[in-house]
């Protein structure tokens, strides 16, 4: 059998042409996918700051437990900020046997100038030198309140020397710093911060960082290994008992060690897990979609073959295994193909991410062999399943039946119809159930809907057809021969037209519905942020964030009649395993001049001490009203419980929870996206250039932008953000318009002896064309039908899920793209091949097995 | 003779194919169309039966029940000595691939494969070994031996329906249904095939039924049946391609006039 199916499809590759095509972009998908989501699996960060402690303590994740006993699912959650650690624990791991020393270390990210350079810092006290380690180039070590020893590339940075002054920009205020030390991390290795490493004296760090730790560095002494140090540890770290929910310390030993250096490990991590296996999950569900349309489509342009062999020798079970080899072999063929650009494409990937920022830049891609495996298996898997099923019907049907000239279709079978109508039931379904969906898992919600309702369509689709044709028949008919034409084939056909419906209503259903759901839910954030910003002025602190009393001394300037600091964060909820929200931390006073976050229930003026004002979709996740309490945790871990004072609408735009600016700025690492929002005198023409004075003077390097200028930023910055939701949604649309194309053009070419007979019959070039057009504009119209009414039954629920509004956002540009990119792609793809087909002569065309 | 005909030979050894009341109706209620009504036959082995009639008498229906190509509505076949009633299609498949032989009118041949793989087709897909001596011979017998590693597309209609009969002939069936095997071929190719046929029966002590409208085709063979409306109608035995000739003349007058139509062999 195998090699008979060997020589069938070498003869006539052409044919396959569109399985395999859909096989390779999917293996290609799957692949890259593979080696993103691996990549994320094994990426822990580069342990550079922390290399010479074999043991290290830290909190890094939030643990939360939803159910109990065998239903328990326990759910680990990166931390957003770091978390403080006990202050008892270095001293008692100190006692421990075995341990040399236990090393506290503590960071602050602040400002340094020196000269006429500034660059961000980060401090760490001195005795963290020993936990890279950190050797003394020159100088010594700094023992007074305001000495500092600097790394060597910071020390070239700013150009100082031993024995100047370096200006750090502190919390309260400014203060002046002798450098004592230059120092360079052993064996050339050492962190690749972006900001330079600085290092003061051990008290000055205490009394500046209020006695936190974050990180304790344990080092063992000579003989220990360090599995035994960590176990040593662990008695004295690990709570006895089972840990409730929250964040607790931890013992971290080996390659996860790197992501206690940065938070933008784990996190990224997640992400890059996240994506690739939402991404790679889509792809597949649409290729089996794909698949199954090509290969139907292939099979029933074959039914002369397969009704010969049938006749002459083969059983059915060898019919199905012939059509099966030869998809094997074309999955076998496109697997292989397509494995090369995946990996290329996960490469370009990674590097984008990077760019963004999203993830690290020691992030890298590892390719091994799984990945490439898994895509072919997948591919091969797909195609012999869709073959299988495929062949199903043409190899038991009578062989008598198969070889008669004419095919004559027959009415939907009641198995059809059951499972079409299952198919439909499960789709609207899904529909409803996705209005309850979260950002993350929209794109998921939406492709499984669509996924759904077209399977109905694949299976009720001959029915659709021939209604369809019903219908505009008679004004089919009035357009005369060619019209009667075109609805009498339309409708006798409606068996293999139904494939292409499907590929059609596919393209069209996915493309209007997550295309807009992204679109609307930015819309929505542009709008919300626009209207929501009265600020005339706003200071943007950037990576190195704003000393918390810039606000207090820009306030008391002439000319301004506002000043208020907004910090962002995080906030993890304790239902729903730990679904975080975004959190900003806002000044009271002087609020109202600044933003307006349309409240629609209580008052913002009540956000005193422990209380949050909750926007409505967050509202409603939680099921929160005013004067309700919210149990959770805040980004670094710590416990908090809320009372809800208020209730607003413009959450996207902003965020979705609004705190108190002193309860974020305790548990928020002082610093990231910190702005502030100013409100000035009009009548006073001179408070911009005295207000540009006192930022340059208070916050070098630091952006004072105005409204628009903001706007502008924020603008971009949505945009930013979901650069990665339409990368892969303009991907997996690519996909389906490509099967589509393909579908339609397989279909025209198969109807060559059609076209032969007509013409051979007298109807004219011009009359076979202007038939297939109609036929065109009818199939045309039953896809926009279909495809718009399942993008609007998908995309609405979803929309009122993640933005609150039930009206879609869809710009004009929009609606031209997706009915005008079916209708020229449709056209295109039915009259070059149906040239083609009549470029043969009738009695040629008319002897040409299909 | 009213009951049903039987062989014209002693019944000893049994008929190659046996039909009983066999009824074949296609589609459903006003739209039903009645292709046979109840035909009964006996086709004996080492004969060359010609079938004919008029189109929509049913003789390609009959060739198809009698080769398990077409499932009958009422009736029973026989074939080779199995009924066929209550097979499935992988053992109806079975028996057709190895005892049976067919040749259609045209699109005998699988357009991927030459010659020879196509004649040693229902052979590679029944597991068997294929015997080279004997391709060998039906390769001379139907005078194609320098054509073994050609494709269909590059052979001519008759070379084609010869490559078709080798195919058929290959596994030495029980019996080679033709449909129309020389209605697409001239004069000179159509005798050739004709005489292949013969040469079987004579030769190799096959048994042919061959449905056919031409009556220089039918001159051919022992027995001469006709169909009309899905009944038998005549039943001659070794006629001339005279006889034959006046018998259809009169068959499609009479059915011209709408006279009702003959259940038995009419008198001569």
């Amino acid at each position: 059998m195998t090699s008979i199916a060997w020589r069938l499809l070498r003869q006539h590759p052409a044919r396959l042409v569109a399985t395999a095509l859909a096989l390779v972009i999917a293996a290609a998908a799957v692949t890259g996918c593979g080696v993103m989501l691996e990549s994320g699996l094994r990426y822990h960060g580069a342990v550079a700051r922390y290399a010479a402690a074999p043991v290290l303590v830290a909190t890094t994740a939030l643990t939360v437990t939803e159910g109990s006993g065998e239903d328990a699912d326990t759910e680990r959650t990166p931390l957003t900020d770091r978390a403080p650690l006990p202050a008892s624990l270095p001293d008692a791991i100190a006692a421990l046997p075995g341990v040399r020393a236990a090393i506290s270390d503590t960071s602050v990210i602040t400002r340094a100038a020196a000269g006429g350079s500034v660059s961000a810092v980060q401090l760490h006290p001195w005795s963290a030198t020993a936990l890279t380690p950190y050797t003394l180039l020159d100088g010594s070590a700094p023992s007074r309140a305001d000495d500092l020893a600097l790394s060597r590339s910071l020390a070239d940075h700013l150009g100082t020397r031993i024995g100047e002054r370096v200006r750090l920009y502190l919390d309260q205020d400014l203060r002046s710093y002798t450098v004592t030390g230059v120092v360079a991390p052993a064996a050339g290795a050492g962190p690749r911060d972006s900001a330079g490493t600085a290092f003061i004296a051990d008290r000055a760090m205490t009394s500046l960082s209020n006695g936190k730790t974050y990180v304790i560095g344990v080092l063992p002494d000579g003989h220990v290994s360090p599995a035994q140090l960590a176990n040593q540890v662990r008695r004295v770290v690990d709570a006895p008992g089972s840990p409730s929910d929250g964040a607790h310390p931890e013992v971290i030993t080996g390659v996860r060690r790197g992501s206690v250096e940065t938070m933008a490990v784990d996190n990224g991590r997640e992400f890059v897990i996240a994506v690739s296996s939402t991404f790679g999950g889509c792809a597949l569900v649409i290729a089996v979609l794909v698949i199954t349309g090509t290969v139907g489509l292939s099979t029933q342009q074959r039914h002369r073959d397969i009704a010969l062999l049938r006749a002459i020798a083969a059983t059915p079970r060898q019919v199905r295994r012939l059509v099966v080899w030869e998809t094997l072999a074309v999955a076998m063929f496109a697997g292989a193909v397509g494995v090369l650009p995946g990996v290329v494409a996960a490469g370009w990937l990674r590097d984008q991410f990077v760019d963004r920022g999203i993830i690290p830049v020691d992030f890298e891609t590892c390719i091994s062999w799984l990945p490439p495996v898994v895509a072919v298996g997948c591919g091969v898997v797909i195609a012999v399943v869709t073959a299988w099923s495929a062949s199903l019907r043409p190899s038991r049907v009578r062989p008598s039946q198969a070889m008669t000239e004419t095919t004559v279709e027959r009415r939907i079978g009641p198995v059809r119809a059951l499972l079409g109508l299952i198919a439909l039931a499960g789709g609207l379904l899904l529909a409803v159930v996705s209005a309850s969906a979260t950002g993350d898992t929209a794109a998921g919600v939406a492709v499984g809907t669509v996924f759904a309702l077209v399977t109905a369509v694949a299976l009720l689709g001959s029915v659709v057809i021939r209604m369809g044709a019903a219908v505009a028949a008679p004004w089919l008919r009035m357009l005369g021969a060619t019209g009667r034409l075109a609805a009498a084939t339309t409708s006798t056909s409606a068996v293999r037209l139904a494939s292409v419906l499907s590929a059609l209503v596919l393209a069209v259903g996915l493309g209007g519905s997550l295309w807009f759901v992204q679109s609307s839910v930015e819309h929505v954030a542009r709008e919300q942020a626009t209207a929501g910003l009265l600020a005339d002025q706003v200071v943007m602190g950037g990576p190195a964030g704003l000393a918390s009393g810039l606000t207090r001394r820009l306030a008391d300037l002439e000319g301004v009649r506002a000043a208020v600091g907004l910090d962002r964060g995080t906030w993890f909820t304790a239902r729903d395993g730990g679904t975080s929200f975004s959190v900003q931390g806002i000044d009271v006073d002087g609020l109202d001049s600044v933003v307006d976050l349309d409240v629609t229930a209580g008052t913002l003026a009540a956000l005193k001490g422990r209380s949050v004002a909750v926007d409505t979709l967050s509202a409603e996740a939680l099921h929160a009203h005013v004067g309700a309490r919210l149990h959770g945790w805040f980004g670094d871990g710590t416990p908090a419980e809320m009372r809800v004072v208020a209730i607003y609408r413009r959450g996207l735009g902003f965020a979705s929870m609004t705190v108190p600016r002193d309860l974020l700025a305790a548990h928020a690492e002082g610093g990231r996206n910190d702005l502030v929002l100013l409100r000035l005198n009009h009548a006073d023409p001179g408070a911009r250039s005295r207000l540009r004075q006192q930022v340059a003077a208070q916050a070098p390097g630091s952006l004072l932008e105005s409204r628009a200028a903001f706007r502008a930023t924020l603008d971009s910055e949505i945009v930013q953000n979901g650069w990665t939701e339409r990368t892969i949604i303009a991907v997996l649309l690519l996909y389906v318009a490509i099967a589509a194309v393909n579908t339609l053009v397989m279909h025209t070419l198969g109807r060559r002896r059609e076209f032969a007979v007509l013409r051979l019959a007298g109807t004219t070039r011009r009359q076979v064309l202007r038939m297939a057009a109609l036929e065109l504009v009818l199939v045309l119209g039953l896809t926009l039908l279909v495809g718009l009414a399942i993008a609007a039954v998908t995309l609405v629920p979803l929309v009122k899920g993640t933005t609150g509004t039930s009206v879609p956002y869809i710009p004009a540009a929009g609606w031209i793209a997706v009915i005008g990119g079916v209708v020229v792609l449709g056209a295109l793809a039915t009259a070059v091949p149906a040239c083609m087909a009549l470029r043969t002569l009738p009695v040629e065309a008319i002897g040409v097995r299909e | 003779m009213m009951e049903p005909t039987s062989g014209h030979h002693s019944k000893f050894p049994p008929p190659a194919v046996s039909v009983r009341e066999l009824e074949k109706v296609y589609g459903r209620g006003s739209a039903s169309v009645r292709a046979l009504g109840g035909v009964s036959i006996d086709f004996d082995a080492g004969t060359f039966t010609a079938v004919m009639g008029q189109s929509g008498s049913g003789k390609s229906t009959l060739l198809q029940c009698a080769a398990g190509l077409e499932a009958p509505t009422a009736g029973t076949v026989t074939l080779a000595g199995t009924e066929l009633a209550g097979l499935s299609e992988s053992a109806l498949t079975v028996l057709r691939r190895s005892r049976v032989g067919f040749v259609f009118q045209a699109y005998n041949l699988v357009s991927a494969l030459t010659v020879r793989e196509n004649i040693l087709l229902p052979t590679r897909l029944g597991r068997v070994r294929a015997d080279r001596q004997r391709l060998a011979q039906i390769a001379e017998r139907v005078g194609l031996t320098n054509r073994l590693r050609h494709r269909p597309a590059q052979l001519s209609g008759g070379e084609q329906q010869r490559v078709a009969i080798a195919r058929a002939l290959f596994t030495n069936p029980d019996v080679v249904f033709c449909d129309e095997p020389t209605g697409a071929l001239d004069s000179t190719s159509a005798a050739r095939v004709l005489d292949l046929l013969r040469e079987s029966v004579d030769i190799d002590a096959g048994t042919v039924v061959m449905v056919t409208h031409d009556p220089t085709a039918a001159s051919y063979a022992d027995r001469v049946v006709t169909l009309a409306d899905g009944h038998i109608a005549d039943d001659l035995s070794a006629p001339d391609v005279g006889t034959i000739a006046d018998r259809l003349a009169r068959l499609g007058a009479r059915g011209a006039d709408g006279s009702e139509r003959c259940t038995g062999p009419s008198p001569a």
